[in-house]
Parts: C-alpha cells; structure tokens; sequence
C-alpha cells in the first residue's frame, strides 16, 4: 500500500531533478500521469505547503515572469528519499502482480496485457 | 483574463488569513490566473472556489493559534482547579461544563492544530475533526448536566424530566461524534503506515468507539483535564523538526571544559559535602518513618490524637517536617553536582520549595478542620507552583518564552489543585525518598579523557 497520496507522489515526480514553480508542477503533473491526476491550483499549493511543513520539497525561490509571481520548488533530499521508497514498493507491488498475472498465462506486450 | 474578470480571482484569496496572503497571495493568483486563461476560463471553477474556502480556513490553523488555544485551556484548566478545590459550593454547573466541555475541547483543536503544523493530517480532514471534536464536547458536556439533573431527582424522590431524560441520547450522541473525530485523526494518521485503505478504515473506527467512551468519562476528572491542556502546550511550543535549536557558543561546553570535567574526581570539599548530605538525609527518613507511624497508629496511644483522622493529619505534618532536611541534603547534592545551571536556578525552587513544605505541615496540624486549613494550603500550593516554575523554565530546552509559558503553566495548575493531592502522597514518600538519597554515593572518578583544544570533543 501507498504511504504518499496519489497527488503527493505526482508532485514529488515532477520536481524530480528539476526546480519547478506552481503551474508548471501542475501541467507537468497532468502530463506525467497521462491526465490521470488533474490538481486544481488552490489544492496543489495547499499540497505544496503540506510537503514543504513534512520537509519533502522546499521553495527556492522567487521570479517575476510576464508579470505573474513564481515561486519554484525543489525536492529535498528526505523527498527524494521518500519517493524512492514508493517507487520500490510500486515496483515491488507490480512485480508480485505481474507474475502472478504471467502464472495464470496473461502476456504483457507493449505495456498492455493481453488475456490469454 | 481582463482585469474585472482578474477580479473575481483575487476574491478568492479573501478566505486567506492576512499574513498568509501577504506571503502566498500574489503566486497563488498568478497560478490561478495562467490556469484560467489554458481553459479559457474568466471565473474560478467550482473546485478552485471550494479548495480557497477549505485551504484558505485551514490557514489560520497555525501554531500560533494551537498554542492560543492551549494557553486558554490552561487558564481555564486553572479555574477549573480554583472552583473545585477552593471554591466547590461555587461551581456546581461551571465546574462540570469546564471540565466536560471547554478544556477539552480547546486542548483537542489544539492537538489536531499541532498535527497539522507538523503535516500529518491535511486541511480537509483537519477542519472536519475539529468541527467534530467541539460537537462531540459540547454533547459531552450537555450528557453530564443531563446525567446530574437526573441523579438530583433521583437524590429528591420526583420523576426526571426535561434534560434529565435525554441523557441516554446524549450519551449515544457523544460517543458517536466523539468515535467520528477520534477516526478522523486517526485513519489520516494510519495513512503514514502502509495499511490497507479498508483495514485503516476499520482499525481508525475500532479505536474511536473504544477511546471516545474513555475520552468522555475520564475529562471530568480535573486531574486528566489539566494534563491534557499541559500536554498540548508543550507539543505546541516544540520546536520544528526542521528548526531545532543548536547551543549558542556560550552555551556550547569548550573542549578544556569537557576535559576537565572528564577527569574531575570528588574534592575533599565535596566529599565532605556528600556525608552532610548523607547525615540529613537519614535524619529525615528516621523522622519520615516516625510520621508514618504515628499517622496509621498515633490515634490508639497518642494523648495528642484525639481519633485516627487527627492522627492521620498530625503524622503528616511529621513527615512534611522530615522533608526539611531531605531538601537539604538534595540541595548539597545539587551544589556539588556538575550541573550547568547558576545556583540561583538550583537553590531558589529548593528554597521555595522547603517553605510551601513549611506552610503545609502548619495546614495539617489544623486537620480535620478544614476551613481552618485552607488559608496555610493555599500559600503553600502557591509557593509549591512557583518552586515548579522556577524549577522548570531554567530546564526546559525551548526558547525562553516558550519555556517560561511551560513553567508558568506546570506551577499554575500544581498551586490550582494538584498539590493538595499531591502533597499529602508526597508526604509518605519522604522516608523512601530519604533512604534513597543516603544510600547514594559520589561518582567515581573517571579516567582524564586525553581532550585538547584543538580537538573538539563534541
């Protein structure tokens, strides 16, 4: 089971080797998850302020683009450590699925399954 | 986005607290805005308004109101202490609604504020669980008015009638709310763990119907009230996880200091200090065990003790003399200790300490009168409460302010009720505490550490 919320794991994703303010952690959500997760801005800064309060992300920064105020984030160290430890109980998750899924003959092409 | 239409964006930043919007406002709306005109949108979608009202509310749910909140329930923890100890003819329906009701509920919103200044429930479910605990209180505090009226027109003879009847609902009714706000915290608390969502569901459900029950029956007793409110203080005022204090260099012990501490072995000063020491403390367990002695039998020889409850009260007087010169004997301990704090700090709680011990010896030699002993236990639980400050502010490793509201806080609530239930338990430790004290020797002397200057120890 997950110990991060679905929107707190497309965050921590998206700030994932690179500074990014707001809206651009917004867009590159929706992006990343296929459309899957769509975060509304007044939610995605109270889940901002959230990781900033656990020490997950931290703001580094502020700049004036075409007139609108950014302030960019970037992923702490104990983020990156914490989305690394979701990541191997994702991946671990999907590994028991898989064989299990492979044991009772689905096979998996391209990212799809096919029911045998 | 046109600026009327800007407008309606910027409105949305009204349910912020003010210092939130001085810092957050200007990024929030330029994110509100980029989105707005991607969709091609000139007014905040639904969503967007609903997330400002619950995010913007949540706010104000800072550490500054969770240690507002909490200093108010001490206060009140306090009044509670004065009307059932000092003043019980004058709080037959105060004293149950503080202690039911407003204590509690402040120190709840006050703990489900710290776990929010901490991230570990988020606004959605902080402003639910609050708005649940105050209901729960409220029905708390309306179940026990219920329950005394009925127990009155029992006592009287007649039929129940009005709230007295409603107090089974009530009851049912409290406990319902009480298990949803206890589940509420608890299953945003599970989310942590890699728990199931069902088995967070259901274990979170479990210990809301067991705690609540609890929670509800055990707030009315004032001693469980205070320590709750004293609780959320000290939760409030911790420092961050990422701000923890660090010693200033001052503070910060030098390398030549550790190393002569390291090699420090009992001067013959200190040694002689110690058998001072061990001399009190033996008298006061041999005074301790006569206290205790003629407090159970002094009634069936004493000339003095005219039955057992006279003995009982002049035995503890016996013991709380006995505890004079086992302060004394902790005061040399303490002097010849390697403690870091001046001597004003470890003399003047001992002090204080000795005279409320004074004050309340004088209390029980009045007893069982207890009006006559009411004005000596009064200054010594004053005195008792400023021996706690004063003991713990210098100890207490928070900045000043914060440790002073700590003491302040603990010595308060001892001095509203506690001491006289403390003290006369504290009473019957006296010999134990003495023979403890005697027994203890100096520390041997260690080997000297090879610590220089240039090589920091710590």
């Amino acid at each position: 089971m997950s110990a991060l919320s679905t929107p707190s794991f497309w965050i921590l994703t998206a700030l994932a080797g690179q500074r990014r303010h707001g809206y651009e952690i917004l867009t590159e959500t929706a992006r990343s998850s296929g459309g899957r997760v769509s975060l509304k801005v007044t939610t995605l800064y109270a889940a901002l302020e959230r990781l900033e309060r656990e020490g997950l992300i931290a703001s580094d920064g502020e700049e004036i683009v075409s007139g609108r105020a950014r302030r960019y984030y970037v992923l702490t160290h104990q983020g990156s450590r914490v989305l690394a430890g979701e990541v191997e109980a994702l991946e671990s998750q999907a590994r028991v699925a898989r064989s299990r899924l492979a044991a009772s003959g689905h096979v998996f092409a391209r990212g799809r399954s096919v029911p045998a | 986005v046109r600026p009327a239409s800007e407008q309606r964006f910027r409105r949305l930043l009204r349910w912020y607290p003010r210092r939130w919007r001085r810092e957050n406002g200007a990024i929030l709306l330029s994110a509100l805005l980029d989105s707005a005109e991607r969709d091609g949108r000139a007014v905040p979608t639904a969503a967007e308004r609903i997330g400002a009202v619950i995010h913007g509310t949540a706010a104000r749910v800072d550490r500054r109101l969770a240690i507002v909140l909490s200093a108010i329930g001490i206060a009140f923890a306090i009044l509670a202490g004065v009307l059932a100890v000092w003043a019980p003819a004058g709080g037959t329906w105060l004293l149950p609604s503080i202690l039911t009701g407003v204590v509690p509920a402040l120190s709840t919103l006050g703990l489900i504020t710290v776990l929010r200044v901490h991230g570990l429930i988020g606004d959605g479910r902080t402003l639910a669980a609050m708005a649940t605990a105050v209901a729960a209180f409220v029905v708390n505090s309306l179940t026990y008015a219920a329950w005394s009226a009925g127990f009155d027109a029992a006592d009287e003879g007649v039929a129940a009638t009005g709230l007295a009847i409603a107090w089974l609902p009530l009851f049912a009714v409290a406990a319902l709310t009480g298990a949803t706000a206890t589940a509420l915290v608890v299953e945003a608390l599970f989310r942590r763990a890699r728990l199931n969502p069902l088995a967070r569901v259901v274990v979170a459900g479990l210990v809301g119907i067991v705690a609540a029950p609890l929670i509800g029956f055990g707030v009315v007793i004032p001693t469980v009230s205070a320590m709750l409110a004293l609780g959320v203080a000290v939760l409030a005022l911790l420092p961050r996880r990422n701000a923890r204090m660090t010693p200033s260099p001052s503070e910060a012990l030098r390398p030549t200091m550790v190393a002569e501490l390291r090699s420090a072995s009992p001067s013959p000063a200190v040694l002689s200090s110690h058998a001072t020491a061990r001399l009190l403390a033996w008298i006061a367990a041999g005074g301790g065990a006569m206290g205790v002695v003629y407090a159970l039998t002094g009634g069936q020889w004493s000339p003095g003790a005219a039955d057992s409850t006279m003995a009982m009260g002049q035995g503890i007087t016996i013991l709380l003399v006995s505890a004079l010169p086992l302060l004394a004997a902790l005061g040399l301990r303490i002097g010849t200790g390697r403690a870091q704090l001046s001597r004003l700090h470890r003399g003047v709680p001992l002090l204080l300490f000795a005279i409320s011990l004074g004050f309340l010896a004088i209390a029980y030699i009045h007893a069982p009168v207890w009006d006559a002993m009411v004005p000596w236990f009064q200054t010594g639980s004053v005195l008792s409460g400023a021996a706690i400050a004063w003991w713990v502010i210098p100890r207490v490793r928070m900045p000043r302010p914060s440790a002073a509201f700590i003491g302040v806080s603990a010595g308060g609530l001892y001095a509203a009720y506690l001491g006289t239930m403390l003290a006369p338990m504290l009473a019957f430790a006296v010999p134990i505490g003495a023979i403890v004290v005697a027994l203890q020797r100096p520390r041997k002397a260690k080997k000297p550490a090879l610590v220089s200057d240039a090589e920091p120890a710590l």
